[in-house]
């Protein structure tokens, strides 16, 4: 790609320049211009035909069968060879709607209980075939069959069954209204029911190989662990995608993988924050940053359950001790900001009443104090007791995670500071994760939370007795809120952000957590390639118009 | 000759079902399932989801029956098949073991080519400025990680100089071009190779310097014998005993360390599957490859003791 010598690229330039002056002229005449040849001259802003991208990630896919997909590695495949879903969210506006989606129009009834779509005409399987409100409904039923392994079966249960009454409408029946409903019937991603009809879907060749696909992209070549090469779909429903071809390069170590970005090998790459300010001042390289529109942060979690945890002037004094710009700056090197909430500044729930533990010292050793854990009498610097009990607890993260194990040192720093010792323990994930999610044995730990757009999805972590509930908070007004704020008569966001809101402050006021910060996502990008703006979706989202990226250069 | 290697292929028998038993043990004391563990990291998935799948795999059956069924199913010749791409596990693991043992064979054919004549060297010219500097280059070798030694050359001689791929098998699109592909092996087996080269001038020539002080060898030069035909002769062909004991070691290490490797040379091999199974706790693969990887070490040690029949023949193997 970038490798050819610098003669070789100085002739090629030359003889894009000559046809360019030929061609100028005519090109100026048919405005508006349809996307440019490849090899033709290009003018500022035209899209151009041709041309390819190659795409650093750093897992490969487990397969490119929808239905069993469970890793965000899959999802990048899956999203470029099947990509037809009922309704699109707004990159900009963040509204779930029509625009560039199958569906034309889609009608929720007034008892919340039952959603038509009307899907568009012509819309097409790379094969030629129609796609149709059967291959839907054809979908939905292999969601709900129980010898199928889809992972996901119980967040469709309130949709009892789906229709197809003819080619073009697709109705869907739940049991009760449920206002995410929406952008989970948006996930459905479609299988061309006469290439699956006959197949048992968790197991066949095509989960790994498919031949027809709905997406911009389609997988030609897949060496696992190596690399996927997509090529574009001529009859991709949105029209063909600029470029020809998006290859996809596993790579595993992030010093590789900016290694070979800085020297072109490969196009586009997510960058560690420390290689930001780098990757900004190379030659030919342009950056993407934004916060995405989804409910993420990194935390530390107090386990509720356990003294002296389970008061909340300790969890207080430990939210006060945290100063979070100066940690985004040590761990983050800048790129990130503070969260202090349960809906991030990026989604339409945000609201900002809510209670903020802004870096106070004297607070928190004040609320240790109210909370009767004192210093030694003789040594102001020593450790809090009560009732001869020293005030020492554990902090835990998955090592291997460097971010985490440097928040750990520093809290254990800022503890001591507060007369509590921190011990700092580092477990391989999956021992972490069953540490904290199920034998609970753990006073301070250091996750990361990720959810959709929806902030319904954060139900898991704040309702009592949810599994994923591990700091075991408990609030009756906040377990009646979340069905509540589901099931808003009439769905609108105004109104279920007031409930969200609530939930929100109910929350922090309780200090469940140390709300840490939201990572800001960060892209390198090889100047060659013009891309769309993500707005504020993230890169994995099918909604984020890749399909229009195109290759200034044509190549 | 047959009737060693049978019965040393009958002796393994026990030794891999020991084996079979140990490593299915360890995964089932593992206190998290791979689909709880999917719980923690993905909001969407729901408990009722979780402990449908746990028990559609068997997770709610006691430890002795989940054994005895995947046994009774892998002497079936059936390994299972992964829980996240649900294809069967023979297939994953029969895609990927040829790469990494031609990787794991160019680092090892590296490391002798360099390792042993370098290592013989040093010691007949011992305490000379070239023993010294090929000591001290070892010495900083052994003390540098590999991995740092590939993410340098990575960096240096594929990102800056562009003397070399930064990773992959080929470049995408000419995977049958032969040229290409030494071009990708390059780098990679000879990161291996140093790994493995220091260990052998070490073994190599401290091994020499043992033989060369040995009576025969005296007698030999008493003999009259030039000093070309003693070291052929005499020193090499005792110095390289305990050498060759360490092949049968080294293969298993080269394979069983080719996921580091693998991890940073984008090198589609069997150590990065068994990586990331493990960590996916997708146990049918690991299991399996656990299997082909005991199995692959048992038949380098007997390649090993067959050879010392050959290069000792004080060594009877009937």
């Amino acid at each position: 790609m970038n490798h050819r010598a610098p003669h070789r690229r100085l002739t090629r330039a030359a003889v894009a320049l000559g046809i360019g002056a030929l061609l100028f002229p005519l090109l100026a005449a048919c405005a508006p211009a349809p996307p440019a040849a490849p090899g033709a001259p290009v003018q500022p802003g035209q899209p151009v035909r041709g041309g390819t991208i190659t795409e650093i990630k750093f897992a490969d896919a487990s397969t490119i069968q929808p239905l069993l997909i469970q890793d965000a590695a899959s999802r990048a495949y899956e999203i470029k060879h099947y990509n037809a879903p009922l309704l699109r969210y707004d990159p900009e506006t963040l509204v779930l709607g029509t625009k560039d989606a199958v569906a034309e129009s889609f009608d929720l009834s007034s008892d919340g209980l039952r959603v038509t779509f009307r899907l568009r005409d012509n819309v097409k399987w790379s094969d030629g075939r129609p796609i149709t409100a059967h291959d839907y409904k054809f979908t939905f039923d292999k969601m709900k069959d129980p010898q199928v392994d889809f992972p996901y079966r119980a967040l469709y249960a309130r949709i009892e069954r789906a229709e197809a009454p003819d080619d073009r409408t697709i109705i869907f029946y739940l049991s009760e209204p449920f206002c995410p409903i929406l952008g989970q019937i948006a996930d459905i991603n479609p299988l061309p029911k006469h290439v699956f009809e006959n197949l048992n879907i968790n197991d066949n060749p095509l989960n790994i190989k498919p031949t027809v696909g709905s997406g911009p992209f389609l997988l030609k070549e897949w060496v696992r662990d190596s690399h996927a090469v997509f090529t574009a779909n001529e009859n991709f429903y949105l029209g063909r995608p600029y470029l020809d071809t998006w290859t996809i390069k596993i790579v595993r170590d992030q010093n590789v993988a900016f290694s070979q970005y800085k020297s072109g090998e490969a196009d586009f790459v997510a960058l560690r924050a420390q290689d930001f300010e780098e990757a900004k001042a190379l030659p030919n390289s342009q950056v993407i940053q934004f916060y995405a529109a989804q409910s993420s942060w990194t935390y530390i979690g107090f386990n509720m359950r356990r003294e002296p945890l389970n008061d909340l002037r300790v969890r207080q004094a430990l939210s006060y001790a945290v100063d979070r710009q100066q940690l985004i700056e040590r761990v983050r090197y800048g790129r990130a900001r503070p969260t202090q909430g349960i809906v991030t500044p990026s989604s339409w729930a945000y609201v900002d009443d809510v209670t903020k533990f802004t870096y106070d010292m004297a607070k928190a050793n004040q609320l240790l104090d109210e909370a009767g854990w004192r210093r030694p009498p003789n040594n102001p610097q020593g450790i809090r007791s009560k009732d001869g009990r020293e005030l020492r607890m554990r902090i835990f993260y998955n090592t291997g995670n460097n971010e985490r194990e440097m928040i750990a040192t520093i809290m254990q720093a800022q503890a001591r500071q507060l007369g509590i010792e921190l011990e700092v323990i580092g477990e391989e994930f999956q021992a972490y994760i069953n540490r904290v999610n199920n034998t609970r044995d753990v006073e301070l730990f250091i996750l990361g939370w990720l959810s959709g757009l929806d902030p319904n999805g954060t139900e898991n972590i704040w309702s009592t007795g949810k599994p994923q509930n591990a700091t075991g908070f408990s609030n009756p007004r906040v377990d009646e809120l979340y069905p509540r704020a589901a099931t808003v008569p009439g769905c609108k966001e105004s109104d279920r952000r007031v409930l969200y809101g609530e939930i929100s402050r109910l929350v922090t006021a309780e200090a469940p957590y140390i709300f840490l910060y939201e990572n800001e996502l960060l892209y390198g990008l090889s100047g060659r390639i013009q891309p769309v703006p993500f707005g504020k979706l993230t890169d994995a989202s099918r909604d984020t118009r890749y399909w229009l990226w195109y290759s200034k250069t044509g190549r | 000759m047959t009737k060693y290697i049978i019965r040393r292929v009958l002796q393994a028998i026990p030794l891999l079902f020991l084996i079979s038993f140990l490593a299915f043990w360890i995964y089932s004391i593992i206190p998290n399932t791979p689909f709880r563990a999917e719980l923690a990291l993905n909001p969407n998935a729901t408990e009722e989801d979780i402990r449908r799948l746990e028990e559609k795999y068997g997770f709610n059956k006691p430890f002795p029956v989940r054994y005895v069924e995947w046994l009774g199913n892998i002497l079936r010749g059936d390994f299972g098949r992964s829980y996240f791409t649900k294809r069967p596990v023979f297939e994953m693991i029969f895609e990927r073991l040829p790469n990494t043992l031609l990787l794991a064979s160019s680092a090892f054919l590296i490391s002798l080519c360099v390792g042993i004549p370098l290592g013989i060297y040093s010691a007949l010219n011992r305490n000379t400025v070239s023993d010294n500097i090929i000591r001290s280059v070892t010495v900083f070798f052994t003390a540098l990680p590999a991995w740092a030694i590939g993410l340098i050359l990575i960096i240096v001689l594929g990102g800056q100089l562009r003397w070399f791929p930064q990773g992959g098998m080929y470049t995408i699109g000419k995977e049958a071009d032969l040229l290409n592909r030494l071009h990708h092996l390059a780098l990679p087996a000879l990161v291996a190779g140093i790994d493995g080269c220091v260990g052998y001038i070490r073994l190599m020539r401290s091994q020499t310097l043992e033989v060369l002080r040995q009576d025969y060898v005296r007698t030999a030069y008493a003999k009259g014998l030039g000093r070309s035909a003693v070291i052929w002769r005499h020193v090499l062909r005792n110095s390289i005993i305990p050498v060759w004991t360490s092949f049968g070691g080294l293969l298993a290490a080269l394979v069983s360390g080719a996921a580091i490797f693998e991890t940073i040379f984008s090198w589609p091999g069997i150590g990065r599957l068994v990586l990331d199974s493990a960590l996916k706790l997708d146990y049918p693969v690991v299991l399996a490859t656990t299997m082909v990887g005991a199995v692959l070490i048992l038949i380098g040690y007997l390649i090993v003791d067959i050879g010392y029949a050959w290069l000792d023949p004080r060594v009877r193997l009937e």
